[in-house]
């Protein structure tokens, strides 16, 4: 293993990436804005904000109605206008969950605007925030292909499993899919949890998982904007082969302090947040309390000396205005699962100890240099690690695993006409893989310490009054193997008619870390980054889809994707076991080709006291690698040829206006059954070494037969009530997860060791009754 | 759980399965896959430098389908072995069904040679398979480490004391203290190795103290195997592990080809990988067989030997070190023809009392066989003849007229002298039982078929 020590290279940018990327960001920023002094007409720009708490909001579309112009706001909630000629004109500004703003801005001849603008939440209870927020969620990205932002408010009101998740919710989604209900991974439009890149705040997160993968690490009540690219994501996003998930957490109240959590039978949140100087601060935390039941179970098992499990999460972010064209900004993300297991009996004993958890940390200052050009500047450092460690009858054995991302980004959003938004970035990040495996005498190391150097350009083009463009170039230069990339990315959406769009969007994608997984659980995996041994991964993509909204209430879409994948990976199970795994080549199954094609269908009523979506999915997966079922392509074990889902909720009305409201909500998914591999025959076998014969079962071709298909209803009751003077707002929910305790089969168990014997289903969960309490004051 | 609401409620949910058609409920059978009857399973090894190896012709059957080793021997074939110019025909084995022999005269296994094998069997395709023998391997250190992994002593080899391996002090270890390792001389790389670890004794002790392993219900076996293990700079860490009771300890190393590496990574059984991840793990092995699966593989092979004692404990050899108990064994032969035979009796305290009687068997009729063994007689026991009575006899003189039926299973147990040994059945209050330390054996000579079983105490 001392064969493959750190690289002196590694570190060679180690001392002055700061000073190049600024330097880089500065004179980029410098040139641009000579660039653009001689566009005419005034800029009109500034930032939009939340009214009740001062949350910038991220992506809300603003336009000069008069004039035809329009704009969206960036990430951090600013926004401008090129070319605005003299005068007075009607602005119109949606966001979700606000109310629409309207209003005139006077502008003078030669002069740039600043207007920061803010909205007014529509409605007061909770259950209202729905209903407007998915009336608009989708009007201001409806251009882009694929990409979905989802209402935070109806991740807490969804049916769950005891508690509401992000990553779950998801899974209702067309396209997306879980691998069992066991599992929070996120398989997208045919590619594995390993395809799509989890980011909080930018930092990315490498096991977004609680619970062996029963939960993901998101606090739903921290969360304040999500945007999930199911396929086709811009340049300004990178190492992922399929999708992205990009979540943003609230920047805290700037107005007053505030309150919210809730209580359920797995955990119990809670969400501070209130002014700090010109900014605020925000603190979430979560923390289940199984610990007391497994203390329990484990007085009253003489033989059991440790039981004990918990996962807590905690989310910190404080930011503040510097100046009125500066911000600063620092994110924190930290969490934790720990399990132990203790046996003895007489003179054995055996125990297990596992702790995994992500660190995360962010720092980024926002500068606007000029009415058109916005800059931001981010440091952040993310750190992923899990020890395990097992000891069996005096035997230690010990697993230790540690990621580690060190980034600096620098980004720049200019824009230089009402026609077009440039945006432009680079990105250094230092990986730090280190592995270390102990096996009574046996020990293993591997470090790896690589850098990925990432830049992009991209261009958001209104080409004509129908028909916007987006155009981009993500370039990377990885350190293991000296591995260079271009790939283009495009979107173009055109309006038919009224009401009626087409779009097209494709590109190319890479992907340098690949996570070690089982596709059981999602607890306990862990990435590794890939050496020049192997190529990484590559796929292209080409989305297709129309979009029709037939009235303000309703909106009908379909898509089609193709995603063409090579060098891919998945891990080798079959080495020798004292094999030392130097190289990604003696890690992995190599050389991996495949493809995932298929159509979505997505009808959804957005207002009115019903609401809800009905989601279609035709798809097919392959997957084919030389080492794998004699190089046969097989489907992968999500290859989900029928995937539907349903979800709606029913707002009764109040009986007085005071009084509080009942809300059903409803999720039915059904899936064809994964593929997995059937038993084809009996036959014997001498083992060659023992010198004995052995009945055996012969396995079939891989996943060459399907379990049944999976189906599921969900059902949660809520109440709304006002407490304490009306200055508490609460929820008292019930949900039921299963309804009809359908036991789903998760596997077929073979027994290798006892061919005579008859295979068996494990099965899913059964019906489970959850009930709990969210608060906000 | 000491709530009994909670455990109702529990109860409740999980007994009340969903109803009618949104029940997932299936018959086991359907978990089978397309069926893959009737594939020609070959089954050979060449050891380098031993005698060219016989060959097993077996078939499959669909998994759902009653399943007996001897249904499923293939004959009739026409096997042929090629090496460069040479070619050998074999001939089928009369006593083994599904076994063929190679011509008497066929040379011994040849180190870095290419081998063919080809089986036709009427009716199908021509079974092929290749394989090409490793380097002649040779065993040439065998030490123990430090947890240092410093050198602390050298045991002495086959090649050097012959099996005195097993008495001198230098080969005497306590269980698990340092780390073994074992250097080899060899004059090319094969695909991987692998040990085989066989207990020499028949009732020494677990080296380790384990109550979690009952040993009424649970017995660790006496032999085992490696998973396939890369040499380092000449040398492999022999792992304890491998090593389970008390006593002599043979240890084969194997450098093995591709067909058997292959095989053998890649293989369900002992792997933990049938269900472990998800059903995800079970998977199709390997097989380099044209036409057909199975192995057709090769190795060279080398031994060491030790004796390995309790930690703690002083040096002993043989019985002395775990006591010499008392054991005793039934074993019996019938003629299936005529129905002629005897069962017989011995016993050795370990104090110098000791018995060895046997009995006529009597009476002896076939019986209606059942799903999982291969036939099943009833007899009884007839007249008494005492050999010895040195006080150790007891109730076994008195069993006249005793009414038995045993039967032999469809699982193999051991390969014993070039015929294959299954389980003995017995039946009890009208089940058929496996009988603990129970083997059963058919063998066929000369005109004539005899039923060997028999069961230790």
């Amino acid at each position: 293993m001392a064969k493959r020590m750190r690289r002196p290279s590694a570190g060679r940018f180690a001392t002055r990436p700061v000073a190049c990327l600024l330097g880089i960001w500065l004179t980029s920023a410098a040139g641009a804005e000579q660039a653009r002094a001689t566009a005419a007409g005034a800029t009109l720009s500034g930032f939009v904000s939340s009214r009740a708490d001062g949350e910038r909001l991220p992506y809300a579309s603003i336009g000069l109605v008069d004039l035809e112009l329009a704009s969206q706001s960036n990430s951090e909630g600013y926004y401008a206008i090129v070319g605005v000629p003299p005068g007075r004109h009607a602005v119109t500004i949606y966001y979700v969950g606000h109310r629409v703003f309207r209003d005139t801005v006077v502008i003078a001849p030669g002069q740039d605007r600043r207007w920061d603008i803010t909205l007014e939440r529509q409605a007061v209870q909770l259950g209202e925030v729905v209903v407007s927020a998915e009336t608009e969620e989708l009007e201001d990205l409806r251009h882009l292909t694929s990409v979905v932002t989802v209402p935070v408010r109806s991740i807490l009101q969804m049916p769950a499993t005891g508690e509401p998740d992000l990553l779950r919710s998801l899974h209702l989604l067309p396209g997306v899919q879980a691998a069992s209900d066991f599992s929070s991974g996120l398989y997208v439009r045919g590619g594995g949890p390993d395809q799509t890149g989890i980011l909080l705040d930018q930092m990315r997160l490498f096991n977004p998982s609680h619970a062996f993968g029963l939960f993901s690490t998101f606090n739903p009540d921290a969360i304040k904007d999500v945007t999930f690219y199911k396929g086709a994501y811009p340049s300004n996003y990178g190492g992922s082969l399929g999708a992205i998930l990009d979540v943003q957490n609230r920047d805290g109240n700037r107005n007053e302090f505030a309150t919210s959590g809730g209580v359920s039978l797995i955990s119990s949140r809670l969400t501070t947040e209130g002014p700090l100087g010109n900014g605020s601060w925000m603190l979430a935390g979560r923390r289940t309390y199984i610990d007391p039941v497994l203390n329990a179970v484990r007085r009253s098992d003489d033989d059991l000396d440790g039981l004990g499990y918990y996962f807590f999460d905690l989310n910190g972010k404080v930011n503040t205005q510097l100046t009125s064209n500066d911000n600063l900004m620092i994110s924190s993300y930290g969490g934790d699962d720990r399990l132990n297991v203790g046996v003895s009996e007489g003179a054995d004993s055996l125990s297990f100890d596992m702790k995994w958890g992500n660190r995360a940390l962010m720092g980024r200052w926002t500068h606007v240099f000029s009415p058109s050009l916005f800059g931001r500047l981010i440091g952040l450092y993310s750190r992923y690690q899990s020890d395990i460690g097992v000891d069996i009858f005096d035997t230690p054995i010990a697993i230790r695993n540690r990621v580690r991302d060190t980034s600096m980004k620098a980004d720049l959003d200019y824009y230089p006409s009402s026609a077009h938004t440039l945006r432009g970035g680079l990105e250094l990040a230092f990986f730090r893989f280190d592995y270390g495996f102990r096996y009574d005498q046996y020990t293993e190391h591997l470090r790896l310490e690589p850098y990925l150097l990432s830049g992009y350009v991209q261009d958001e083009w209104k080409v004509s009054r129908l028909t916007e463009a987006r155009l981009g170039l993500r370039t990377s230069y990885y350190e293991e193997g000296g591995r260079l990339s271009l790939n283009p990315r495009f979107s173009i959406s055109r309006l038919l008619r009224e009401n009626l769009r087409v779009k097209i969007a494709g590109g190319g994608y890479q992907q340098y870390l690949q996570l070690v997984s089982s596709e059981g659980f999602s607890g306990g995996d862990y990435w590794v980054p890939l050496d020049e041994t192997v190529e990484p991964g590559r796929s292209w993509q080409l989305v297709t889809g129309v979009e029709w909204e037939p009235s303000t209430t309703h909106r009908l879409s379909a898509e089609t994707y193709y995603t063409g994948l090579a060098n891919l990976v998945i891990l080798d199970e079959e080495s020798e076991e004292n094999r030392e795994q130097t190289t990604s080549e003696d890690v992995f199954k190599t050389r991996g080709t495949g493809y995932a094609t298929g159509m979505e269908l997505f009808a959804e009523k957005r207002m009115g006291q019903l609401t809800g979506w009905a989601g279609y999915t035709l798809g097919w997966t392959r997957r084919k690698f030389p080492e794998v079922d004699g190089g046969r392509p097989y489907p992968p074990k999500y290859d989900r040829r029928h995937d539907l889902s349903l979800t709606s909720t029913y707002r009764f009305k109040p009986v007085c206006p005071t009084c509080g409201r009942w809300i059903l909500a409803v999720n039915f998914v059904y899936g064809t059954g994964q593929a997995f591999t059937p038993a084809g025959a009996r036959y014997t076998l001498r083992d060659p070494a023992a010198d004995r014969p052995v009945d055996r079962l012969l396995a079939a071709r891989r996943n060459t037969a399907r379990l049944l298909p999976y189906h599921r209803l969900d059902i949660s009751v809520r109440r709304t009530l006002k407490l304490f003077s009306d200055s508490v707002e609460a929820e008292v929910y019930l949900q039921i997860f299963n309804l009809y305790n359908r036991r789903n089969e998760w596997f077929i168990e073979y027994d290798a060791e006892d061919a005579s014997r008859k295979p068996s289903v494990v099965p899913m969960l059964p019906v489970i009754p959850t009930f709990g309490f969210d608060f906000r004051f | 759980m000491r709530s009994p609401f909670l455990r109702i409620a529990l109860l409740a949910l999980t007994a009340c399965d969903a109803p009618g058609p949104l029940k997932a409920d299936r018959d086991a059978e359907d978990l089978f896959g397309p069926s893959e009857d009737n594939v020609v399973v070959v089954d050979a090894v060449l050891i380098v430098e031993a005698p060219l190896p016989y060959v097993d012709l077996r078939r499959t059957l669909a998994p759902g389908r009653a399943y007996s080793a001897e249904t499923t021997a293939l004959s009739g074939a026409r096997v042929t072995i090629r090496e460069g110019e040479s070619s050998y025909v074999y001939t089928p084995d009369p006593a083994v069904a599904g076994r063929y022999q190679p011509p008497p005269a066929a040379p011994s296994v040849q180190p870095s040679t290419a081998y063919e094998l080809s089986v036709e069997v009427p009716e199908k395709p021509i079974v092929r398979a290749s394989t090409t023998t490793p380097p002649r391997m040779r065993i040439s250190e065998f030490v123990l480490l430090d947890d240092d992994l410093e050198e602390l002593k050298a045991l002495r080899l086959f090649s050097e004391v012959g099996d005195a391996v097993y008495e001198i002090p230098e080969n005497q270890l306590e269980f698990a203290i340092g780390a073994l390792e074992v250097r080899v001389q060899m004059g090319g790389a094969p695909a991987s190795f692998q040990f085989a670890f066989d207990n020499l004794e028949a009732a020494s002790p677990l080296l380790f103290d384990s109550d979690l392993i009952d040993e009424d219900d649970y017995e660790l076996e006496r032999s085992g195997t490696s998973r396939p293990l890369r040499l380092h700079d000449g040398a492999l860490y022999l792992p304890w592990d491998g090593i389970q009771y008390a006593g002599r300890q043979r240890i084969r190393l194997f450098a093995v080809d591709r067909n058997w590496f292959d095989l053998v990574r890649t293989d369900n059984v002992d792997a933990e990988r049938d269900a472990g991840e998800a059903g995800q793990g079970f998977q199709r092995p390997l097989f380099h067989v044209e036409n057909g699966i199975g192995l057709f593989g090769s190795a060279s092979v080398d031994s060491v030997g030790l004796f390995v004692r309790r930690k703690g404990s002083p040096p002993c050899s043989g019985c002395s070190c775990w006591g010499c108990g008392d054991r005793s064994s039934w074993s019996g032969v019938l003629d299936i023809e005529s129905g002629k035979g005897r069962v017989r009796y011995e016993r050795d305290v370990g104090t110098g009392a000791a018995c060895d009687l046997s009995y006529e068997v009597r009476d002896a009729m076939v019986l209606e066989t059942c799903a999982s063994c291969s036939f099943a007689w009833k007899f009884e026991l007839g007249e008494l003849t005492v050999y010895e009575d040195a006080g150790a006899c007891g109730e076994a003189e008195d069993l006249e007229g005793l009414e038995l039926r045993f039967e032999q299973g469809v699982t193999p147990i051991t390969d014993d002298s070039g015929a294959t040994r299954y389980e003995l059945y017995e039946e009890a209050e009208g089940f058929w039982e496996a009988v603990d330390r129970g083997w059963s054996l058919l063998l066929s000579s000369a005109g004539t078929t005899q039923w060997f079983f028999g069961f230790g105490e």
